[in-house]
């Protein structure tokens, strides 16, 4: 075809007819997902399925290009699919909107009509899942993520290549509550205090949730006796917002928040042995000094506030988010929202100031609030083609052979960092163990019959354990009594995961998927090979070995500059809005 | 993300795009992304059948029109409504030099030497930085002239302290501050980047001098001499591909010409590099694009913000092994 004609020149026809007659799923539609999608489709993948449950922000569309001001709030798989139908060509697109862990809207049935699947992933949970179910299906999975300017690419083949669990991932920074609560020492967690907790408390969603004594991580009587009036005493706080007059509450934020809890806090000595004391605010002073100041500084975002500057800007920006709330209901902080952020900014600071800790700009403390790192769209341009381009492999005759991880890299004579594929951690709990699907045709079938057919087909002896889902014993050698029951009986259904283990420890557990198949007559099982279980070895851990290293040690004699640490092994990042929702997640 | 002045700096620079290529495209879409300020393109072809694959600007009813038409215009302009865009289908070798001066940075895409030659006489003269991205299939490079640039390094500290002074003849370390950032000690290095003008990359290469070894030097990819070779050979880009037809013969000619000069290993006919490259001549590919472009956008910002080190001065992209090395000659 005279449009495609250099896609043939630079794939060969072969490969190029096997790209337009592939279905693939992309799963995510945000920065590097938009980036991808317009990738797979200009390189004329047949049919491309995209699910993102989310809908879109205002401060997506610095970087998700699919993206306008007249989307948001729009659901992104439908957006992004719409988006794009200016250069589509002949492949046929499919829009998702929902969450990709949903078993009844996304059956594992529905994963196996995929040659490919490509992870675009921000959070670790879905992550997880997809992985498992490539497992399920034996699937190839391409990974990818970033996070400011680093990023990575991993093309999983399973059993063959490492797998997205083989390495264990850095879990989101996250602070001890106490340390938000009651001593703060650092910026961050004053920031984190005004956005996380005031914020949310006031103008959030109601929380149903009880503040559990457990998660405060003291052992403090009074001190935990002073959080739970803290709490207590704010939720009466937030009825206020809707009855009272801008003045009446507004006073009464900042005496409860900046005086009250602070002279609590203060008596509780055994917190303050070490510390520096935090002192009230003198709301009357202060209060007094505001009429002189002019408005005007709450526009300035670049000057560090004085004590009076921020107390201006708070109650200014209370005002406008009671209007707020009382038209619009509850709010979410969004850093681009000049009302929430001016009140996360002034609370963070009149806090500090209360605790001696250094006061930050409205700028910076935008940085810091709107995720730490932000997301850089020509990384996600960058690590999106990189997993478009390995998607390429999968069509050759050495899909894993050919295939690299790809890594940024901080060195100055590469911008990328490969190597290629590990073998799986055989202690990996996601791939270290075999998957597969057993088909039944109805629930009715009893559990008796599937254990007759395990051992048929995979050899196992007659003593193994049969588990349900997490750990729901159903049968082993002593334990007969379920067999004539059926499953339905047993409360098994579709997308239940069975776990097969061998007693004897000769052959390897396997797990497998339950799917219930009406069109089928018969109990199918997946072929697998079960191999014999390994002899337990100590714990190996695989290491990332950096080709071209002798090359590069060379440089690094040579040139000063290029002493730059980058970490032999490389984890795989997770993305900024992953930091974001897990923070969102963790009420403190 | 680059702090305010850096941000200030994008705001406030004007960048030329030559030629709205594959590559081209993926770099108007990052830098207005990015909320530069002022941005012009210009290129005279038209959209051709071929481009609906590499371009995600174009699309059917656009056949035939010219790849900067109102419509193109429009759609990129969509993206960023703040970014002040002109667009141009003229051609760039009939523009005064009093044209190219109202520029901060110019990009060529799908260039060849004699067109670097004359564009860097340009910039040299006006003293803009230039940046030239050509891709071939899988292939692709990024040649970089920032004339003299400086920037801040922060780098974690060492426990050798780094210490003023050249370290090649194309960089050295001005002045070492240490600081104390959030409990963190590390050292701001002001560096300062030399940049060989491309007429001398081959009179005067200085790869030998990031590769003493003569073994290392023999082991660097094939990919380098191909690339630098296809130069030599005039862009095919806005002609109807299946009019371009390059021989191996003719490219090894060229590529081992530039491994001589360059004293590296010289190519048969049989190298694989060579005829994948002869073979995917001039050809666009939309992941290749995204990434060159994606990291020489990031490059702009970098060398706008001075905060990192920007590419000194070839970067090569293998896309076959994945490989993206860096290299100075």
């Amino acid at each position: 075809m005279a449009r495609d004609i250099q896609l043939i020149r630079i794939l060969g026809e072969e490969t190029y007819n096997k790209i337009t007659n592939s279905k693939v799923l992309l799963v995510g539609a945000g920065g590097i997902g938009c980036e991808l999608l317009k990738d797979l489709l200009l390189m004329r993948y047949g049919e491309i399925h995209v699910a993102d449950l989310d809908t879109i922000d205002l401060s997506n569309l610095n970087r998700q290009f699919l993206f306008r001001q007249k989307d948001i709030k729009k659901s992104k798989a439908n957006t992004a699919v719409a988006a794009v139908a200016l250069f589509k060509g002949d492949t046929k697109l499919e829009p998702h909107h929902g969450n990709i862990m949903d078993v009844s809207q996304f059956p594992l049935s529905w994963f196996r009509q995929f040659d490919i699947i490509f992870n675009a992933l921000d959070n670790l949970e879905a992550r997880v899942y997809v992985n498992r179910m490539a497992l399920f299906i034996n699937k190839p999975l391409i990974e990818s993520g970033t996070t400011g300017l680093k990023g990575q690419v991993q093309p999983i083949y399973p059993y063959l290549t490492e797998c997205f669990e083989c390495t264990a991932k850095e879990t989101p920074k996250t602070f001890p509550i106490c340390t938000i609560r009651s001593t703060p020492s650092k910026p961050i967690h004053c920031i984190t205090w005004a956005k996380n907790f005031l914020f949310a408390q006031l103008f959030g969603e109601e929380s149903e949730e009880e503040l559990n004594p457990a998660d405060l991580e003291t052992d403090d009587a009074q001190e935990i006796e002073a959080l739970l009036k803290e709490t207590n005493e704010l939720l009466a706080l937030k009825k206020l917002i809707k009855d009272d007059s801008a003045e009446d509450f507004i006073d009464s934020v900042v005496e409860k928040i900046f005086v009250e809890d602070i002279v609590r806090l203060s008596k509780i000595d055994t917190l303050w042995k070490s510390r520096q004391k935090p002192v009230p605010l003198d709301y009357g002073l202060y209060s007094k000094k505001l009429k002189e100041l002019p408005p005007s500084v709450i526009s300035d975002d670049q000057k560090i506030w004085t004590t009076e500057e921020n107390l201006l800007v708070l109650v200014d920006s209370l005002k406008r988010l009671q209007a707020r709330y009382k038209s619009e209901g509850v709010l979410d902080f969004d850093k681009d929202d000049k009302d929430t952020l001016d009140f996360v900014v002034a609370a963070a600071n009149l806090r500090s100031f209360i605790f001696g800790i250094e006061t930050k700009s409205e700028f910076e403390t935008k940085q810091i609030a709107g995720n730490i790192i932000p997301a850089v769209a020509t990384t996600n341009a960058i690590m999106a083609g990189f997993s478009s381009l390995q998607s390429l492999n999968v069509f050759s005759d050495d899909p894993v052979g050919n295939s690299r991880l790809i890594y940024d890299s901080e060195y100055i004579n590469k911008f990328v960092t490969q190597c290629p594929p590990l073998p799986g951690n055989p202690n990996c709990k996601a791939c270290g163990i075999q998957r597969g699907i057993i088909t039944v045709p109805s629930l009715d079938i009893q559990l008796g019959e599937i254990h007759k057919q395990l051992l048929k087909k995979y050899g196992y002896s007659d003593d193994v354990s049969i588990v349900v889902g997490n750990n729901r014993l159903v049968y082993d050698y002593d334990f007969e009594d379920n067999l004539t029951s059926s499953l339905k009986d047993l409360t098994i259904g579709d997308g239940s995961i069975f776990f097969i283990g061998d007693s004897d420890d000769e052959l390897q557990d396997i797990e497998l998927y339950l799917e219930v198949a009406p069109k089928e007559t018969e109990i199918a099982l997946t072929d697998i090979t079960i191999k014999k279980k390994p002899v337990k070895k100590e714990e190996s851990k695989a290491e990332v070995t950096i080709q071209d290293g002798d090359q590069m040690e060379e440089i690094l004699d040579e040139d000063e500059i290029l002493i730059i640490d980058e970490p032999t092994e490389k984890r795989p990042l997770e993305v900024e809005e992953e930091i974001h929702s897990k923070r969102k997640k963790s009420s403190i | 993300m680059w702090g305010f002045e850096a941000q200030h700096r994008i705001r406030s620079s004007h960048i030329l795009v030559i030629n709205f290529s594959s590559v081209g495209a993926e770099i108007v879409k990052n830098l207005v992304l990015g909320g530069l300020g002022f941005l012009t393109i210009i290129d005279s072809g038209k959209i051709l059948e071929q481009d609906l694959s590499g371009n995600f600007f174009f699309d059917v009813s656009l056949l035939g029109c010219t790849k900067l038409d109102s419509a193109v215009k429009e759609r990129i302009q969509e993206l960023n409504p703040r970014v002040d865009i002109v667009t141009d289908s003229g051609a760039w070798a009939e523009k005064s030099q009093a044209w190219f001066n109202q520029f901060d940075i110019i990009i060529c895409t799908q260039f060849d030497a004699s067109q670097i030659e004359s564009i860097s006489l340009i910039s040299r003269s006006l003293n803009i930085p230039l940046y030239v991205v050509d891709t071939h299939g899988l292939y692709g490079m990024i040649f970089v002239d920032l004339i003299d640039h400086s920037s801040h390094l922060r780098l974690a500290r060492n426990p050798i302290r780094r210490k003023p002074g050249r370290s090649s003849s194309v960089r050295e370390i001005v002045r070492v501050e240490e600081m104390t950032e959030n409990d963190v000690e590390y050292e701001d290095c002001l560096i300062q980047n030399h940049y060989t003008p491309f007429n001398n990359i081959l009179e005067k290469p200085k790869l030998k001098e990031f590769f003493r070894n003569k073994k290392k030097l023999n082991k660097i990819d094939s990919t380098l001499v191909v690339l630098l070779g296809c130069l030599k050979i005039p862009s095919s880009y806005n002609y109807p591909i299946e009019t371009v037809q390059v021989t191996r013969f003719e490219l090894l000619e060229f590529a081992n010409d530039v491994a001589r000069r360059l004293g590296l290993t010289i190519l048969d006919l049989n190298d694989l590099i060579l005829q994948d490259i002869a073979n995917q001549f001039c050809c666009e590919f939309q992941p290749v694009a995204a990434i060159l472009a994606g990291c020489l956008s990031q490059d702009v910002i970098n060398m706008l913000s001075k905060r990192e080190n920007p590419i000194n001065n070839l970067l090569i992209f293998n896309g076959k092994k994945a490989e993206m090395p860096i290299y100075t000659i």
